[in-house]
């Protein structure tokens, strides 16, 4: 069914786990240690179809916990992160020397409160983005300087927790906050809809799809990943829902490159691969009108049903970290807290089915 | 004598004899002379004969020639007198003839009579009978004038039954019937006719439909006619417009007619009519031309007529029929329960559930429908009445069904409602136990007694032979789909949407916190308010989980024994778009399914509103600057409170297997002692702990959760706990905050154990130890308290 997996150990608690923008082709991935006392490390990591392997391409020290990291397009050295150092947050820019472990701090991105989240533009390689517990903030990247260009805040009572900026408009962000999702013109830097409960308690994640400019998916603390449209979001109802884990939804990942495939990591210790051809093809923003019956009958529509469609298990901690490789449609890459990161690949049955 | 007599003697015998002789001698002389004259005579007799003979010979001649002449002169008299007598013979007839027109004569005096008398129906009938002659001798002689006033006459007729024709509807093909029969034009007046008839039977019919509609509504008002309400006579008034109530069945109080007898009387006026009708035209119109074109204004009339009769019918029985299986269903009773008790009546479902009603009825109009067929061939009405018999089986069997569902879910919304009103876990008395009771009684009972009722049809086989098969699967397909409606409606009942029969019902994931406006007021209790968005109560997914295995053990299985007792399908081709048969291992895996959903969710509920209440005291806490502790937090007694709540709960409903088995007291210490120095460690040994831990973190895996109570108390817990996991490990504490952490879980051990007891508790205890482990790497000072601190600061707190 699946590969076999491939696993790299980091010694220390991470938490973070990106995919380097696609350059020459390979895959790679970057990811920090969150410990608390001891010298924490950004490592960038890159896959070698050859041998099947991770190899680790630089390691650099970094003094503060890594909660998140956004890698430059184009510049795999230059990134930035969101750090803490007991209790204190903050986020810097880096600019990795080519040999050595150290990095160089460019510039401290001045915040008030706790820092979630690091997005640098996909669009726009002088752009970021960083989501503060109490403010979205947007910054413009100057050759050694980063300036605040704009300033939101999440409203009252509620509290930032990740974002996701739209894979091609590059005006708009959805950011997830308390149990809802706000999604923001982040130019203009101000809230233009959103959905007040998305999951019970806390919104852990949403992702874009990557074919239908108003599909996104969010996953929550109620173990389960729900589908929303743009077009519909004063809506209370998703426009679907599925659940397959046992705890919180931590990381929801839409395949950049395939809309019927989706990722997901739990706190369970669980990584879903979730197959939605169904949905896929429905474009429009009405849930969909599935006939009663219809479903149990035909076994063709139970094999091609939305769901589910393989759970790996070889993490023994949550599952904090979750990427999609860059450059290859069916790689992927976890990470439980413990360390533990596993690249796997996406059942062949799955591959064939969207391929054929 | 020579020998023996004498000579003397012989002598004088002699003597004797000789004068003897001599006397016989003169005797015979003497007749001689007597008999003389005789035989002269006799001699001269046969010599007068012979001459008399000969000359008899020519006068027979003679006679014969006379008698030849006769017989000449006889015959011609004969025929002479002939003429005469066919003269005579005609001038009879001509009589009789002079006669008859004698009434021709005076036909146009009568018809005249007749009409001044608006008797127009004696008048065609003069007239028709006259006719034939007029036709005849209408051109000649006196005739010609009798001819003209009679025609003159019928033209009166004619223009009369025209007027009224355009005046009275009510007789219009009486009026054509007359119209036709004095010879007018064919078109228009068989259309016409066809219309009167047409609207006759239509009148028919919509008396029939107010009759109708007053079976309808008693048999829908409480009790129903079947329970004899007297008092509902007054209410079913027989509808205006119907004449003859009698004659449609209705009782003298007014109760409307039973279905059978309803139909016999719909079908003895319509179907007569209808008989008469397409004789008439037959007769009248059509005279033996049964071309195609012809018969097409009769058939598309009839066709019309007798669609509307089978709308009736369908509408009716199936009105019947429904009213019946819902009697049968207890429906009406059902409302009156208000609590569970197992003995109330609507629990008692009967095993009539109206079959042979519908039965009696369609064959009643099977039969009636058959007389016309041999009338109206092109119509094939044997198919049609086939096709309504099937489409009244089939609407009864999913009214049945209908009914049974219904009879059910409103047993589930009394169970809600009931829980709802008993003001959630505050009062932990809910009758979880009698309603569950209650609920699989509903079920078992009335799927038991459905079939039982619809296994009535298979004693009408003759009447369903063509369709026998669909019948059973039809069955079979209602069951399957009622089974698939239990468990949707169970899972919306729970709000859970079924990723694998995604329906529109609204009711699913509308559940949501009060926006976290005012966090605080909603406790995240999971059963606070009675809000429509509220989550459900905790109680009643416990409860249909529980009847979801129930039916998936039991229920199922006995439907399935009793399937192959009766409603056997059949097992050849089947088209795709048949609801599919009824499969035990199918619903029994949705059943599972929907029990490990709801189970699930139960599970979710409890454990999210530990999850929450965690977040919150998490949130609320500076850890990293904290106090260093004295005692444990409260929230620490509220968890274990709201934990013994969902205990409760679950001991109403679930068996107490395994609860209590192991004893929670010196174990626990030395893992907290062991937990203490382990964690002083590192990562190494933390993913060791990890994966003790795994596996135990998933308390529903593939395998499912265990039906027990410490199984899902501990899969409550767990849930609650991981999510105090990862709410520490968003935090930086400081060394206060740390032992603070670890004192509350020193405190918990062992109220947690006892409170799970068994086997499930190994995980939560090492789930408490991740909890102090995730606190300790989340520590900037990770240094712990002695066991016997701890010891201590309990010591102090059970003192005050």
């Amino acid at each position: 069914m699946a590969a076999e997996a491939i696993t790299f150990s980091l010694t220390l608690p991470s938490r973070t786990l990106r995919a380097v923008p696609a350059g020459d082709g390979a895959t790679q991935w970057i990811v920090g240690t969150t410990s608390l006392r001891e010298e924490n490390e950004v490592k960038l990591l890159e896959y070698d179809p050859a041998h099947d392997q991770l190899v680790a391409k630089a390691s650099w020290v970094h003094p503060e916990e890594v909660w998140d990291i956004s890698c430059c397009p184009g510049h795999t050295g230059t990134f930035v992160t969101a750090h803490a150092k007991v209790g204190v947050y903050g986020a810097t820019l880096w600019q990795a020397s080519d040999s050595g472990r150290q990095l160089s701090r460019v510039a401290d991105l001045k915040h008030e409160g706790v820092v979630r989240r690091v997005l640098w533009s996909q669009h726009n390689t002088g752009q970021l983005l960083t989501v503060e517990e109490g403010a979205l903030r947007t910054w413009s990247v100057g050759d050694a300087a980063v300036q605040q260009t704009a300033c939101g805040a999440p409203g009252e009572l509620e509290q930032f927790w990740t974002a996701a900026p739209h894979p091609r408009d590059p005006q708009l962000a959805l950011v997830a906050a308390g149990p809802g999702v706000q999604l923001w013109d982040v130019q203009a830097m101000k809230q233009v809809g959103g959905i007040e409960v998305a999951h019970r308690m806390r919104t852990w994640d949403v992702s874009w799809a990557p074919g239908n400019e108003h599909r996104f998916v969010t996953g929550g603390d109620d173990c389960k990943l729900r589908f929303w449209d743009t077009r519909m979001l004063s809506r209370p109802e998703a426009l679907q829902e599925m659940s397959g884990h046992s705890h919180w939804v931590w990381g929801v990942a839409y395949s950049p490159f395939h809309e019927q495939l989706l990722l997901s990591s739990s706190t369970d210790t669980t990584v879903n691969v979730w197959y939605a051809p169904a949905l896929a093809k429905l474009k429009g923003p009405e849930a969909k009108q599935q006939p009663m019956g219809v479903k149990s009958s035909s076994q063709s529509s139970l094999r091609d049903a939305d769901g589910k469609a393989h759970t790996y298990d070889e993490h023994e901690d949550s599952v904090y970290g979750l990427a999609w490789s860059a450059s290859d449609p069916w790689l992927f890459a976890s990470m439980s807290y413990d360390g533990r990161l596993v690249v796997n690949k996406v059942p062949k049955n799955i591959k064939y089915k969207i391929l054929i | 004598m020579t020998k023996t007599y004498s000579v003397d003697r012989l002598l004088t015998e002699h003597r004797s004899m000789a004068r003897e002789i001599k006397n016989l001698d003169s005797d015979m002389q003497q007749l001689v002379y007597e008999n003389y004259n005789k035989f002269i005579a006799a001699t001269d007799t046969i010599r007068a004969m012979k001459t008399n003979v000969d000359g008899m010979e020519s006068d027979m001649e003679h006679l014969k020639t006379n008698m030849d002449t006769v017989a000449d002169k006889s015959s011609a008299v004969n025929q002479k007198l002939l003429k005469r007598r066919q003269q005579v013979e005609e001038l009879n007839r001509v009589q009789n003839l002079l006669t008859r027109l004698q009434a021709v004569f005076d036909l146009p005096g009568r018809m005249q009579a007749a009409l001044e008398e608006d008797a127009l129906g004696a008048a065609v009938g003069f007239y028709s009978e006259a006719l034939p002659l007029l036709r005849k001798y209408g051109h000649r002689g006196a005739f010609r004038g009798i001819a003209a006033e009679a025609d003159a006459a019928a033209r009166q007729v004619s223009a009369a039954l025209k007027r009224r024709l355009a005046e009275r509807k009510d007789d219009t093909e009486q009026a054509v019937l007359l119209l036709r029969k004095l010879g007018e034009a064919d078109d228009t007046l068989q259309a016409k006719y066809l219309q009167g008839r047409s609207e006759r039977m239509t009148r028919i019919l919509q008396e029939a439909a107010a009759v109708a509609a007053v079976m309808a509504a008693v048999s829908q008002q409480p009790g129903g006619a079947a329970v004899g309400g007297s008092s509902s006579s007054s209410a079913a008034a027989v509808p205006a417009g119907v004449e003859s109530p009698e004659a449609w069945g209705f009782a003298a109080n007014g109760t409307p007619p039973s279905l059978p007898r309803f139909v016999k009387a719909l079908d003895e006026r319509l179907i007569n009519t209808m008989q008469e009708t397409v004789m008439n035209v037959n007769g009248i119109f059509l005279q033996g031309d049964q071309s195609a074109a012809r018969r097409k204004p009769l058939l598309a009339m009839a066709k019309d007529i007798i669609r509307e009769y089978f709308k009736l019918i369908r509408r009716t029985v199936g009105d019947s029929a429904m009213s019946a299986v819902a009697t049968a269903a207890c429906l009406h009773l059902a409302g009156g329960d208000k609590d569970f008790s197992a003995t109330s009546p609507s629990l008692d479902f009967p095993d009539n559930w109206g079959t042979d009603t519908v039965m009696a009825a369609m064959s009643a109009v099977i039969t009636d429908i058959g007389l016309l067929h041999s009338q109206l061939p092109e119509l094939s009405l044997r198919d049609w009445a086939a096709a309504a018999t099937e489409q009244a089986v089939r609407g009864h069997i999913a009214a049945a069904f209908g009914a049974l569902q219904e009879r059910m879910s409103s047993g589930v919304r009394m169970v809600t409602s009931q829980l709802a009103s008993q003001d959630g876990d505050q009062a932990p008395v809910q009758p979880l136990s009698p309603a569950y009771g209650y609920l699989s009684e509903v079920i078992q009972r009335g799927i038991a007694a459905l079939l039982k009722g619809l296994r009535v049809y298979e004693q009408h086989g003759r009447l369903l032979a063509s369709f026998q098969d669909q019948l059973s699967d039809a069955v079979q397909g209602q069951l399957q789909a009622l089974f698939q409606s239990l468990v949707s409606s169970f899972l919306a009942a729970a709000k859970i949407k079924d990723a694998s029969a995604t329906s529109s019902s609204s009711s699913s994931e509308s559940s949501r916190q009060p926006s976290g406006a005012e966090p605080s007021t909603n406790s995240g209790d999971a059963s606070g308010s009675s809000a429509a968005d509220d989550p459900p109560k905790t109680g009643l997914v416990l409860l249909l989980a529980k009847l979801a295995m129930f039916m998936e053990d039991a229920v199922v299985p006995a439907v399935m024994e009793a399937l192959a007792g009766s409603f056997q399908g059949r097992s050849g081709f089947r088209a795709s778009d048949e609801p599919p048969p009824f499969v035990g291992g199918e619903v029994a895996r949705r059943l599972g399914t929907a029990a490990n959903l709801l189970l699930g969710s139960y599970v979710d509920l409890h454990g999210r509103s530990l999850s929450l209440l965690l977040q919150r005291s998490v949130g609320s806490t500076n850890w990293l600057h904290a106090q260093p502790p004295r005692a444990p937090r409260p929230v620490c007694d509220l968890l274990l409170e709201r934990l013994g709540r969902c205990e409760a709960e679950l001991s109403r409903l679930v068996d107490a297997s395994g609860r209590g088995a192991g004893p929670a007291g010196a174990p626990q210490h030395q893992r907290v002692g062991s937990s203490s120095e382990v964690l002083l460690e590192s990562a190494a040994v933390e993913r060791g702990m990890a994966k003790l831990f795994r596996g135990k973190v998933q308390p529903f895996g593939a395998s499912g959760l265990r039906f027990t109570q410490s199984a899902l108390l501990a899969a409550v817990a767990i849930v609650g706990l991981k999510s105090l996991v990862e709410f520490i490990r968003l935090q930086t504490l400081g060394k206060a905050g740390l032992q603070q952490l670890q004192l509350d879980m020193y405190y918990m051990r062992p109220r947690l154990l006892r409170l799970l007891g068994g086997p499930d508790a190994e995980a939560v205890g090492q789930l408490l130890d991740e909890v102090v482990a995730a606190a300790a790497e989340r520590s900037t000072d990770p240094t712990m308290l002695e066991t016997a601190t701890l010891e201590k600061a309990l010591l102090a707190l059970s003192r005050q």
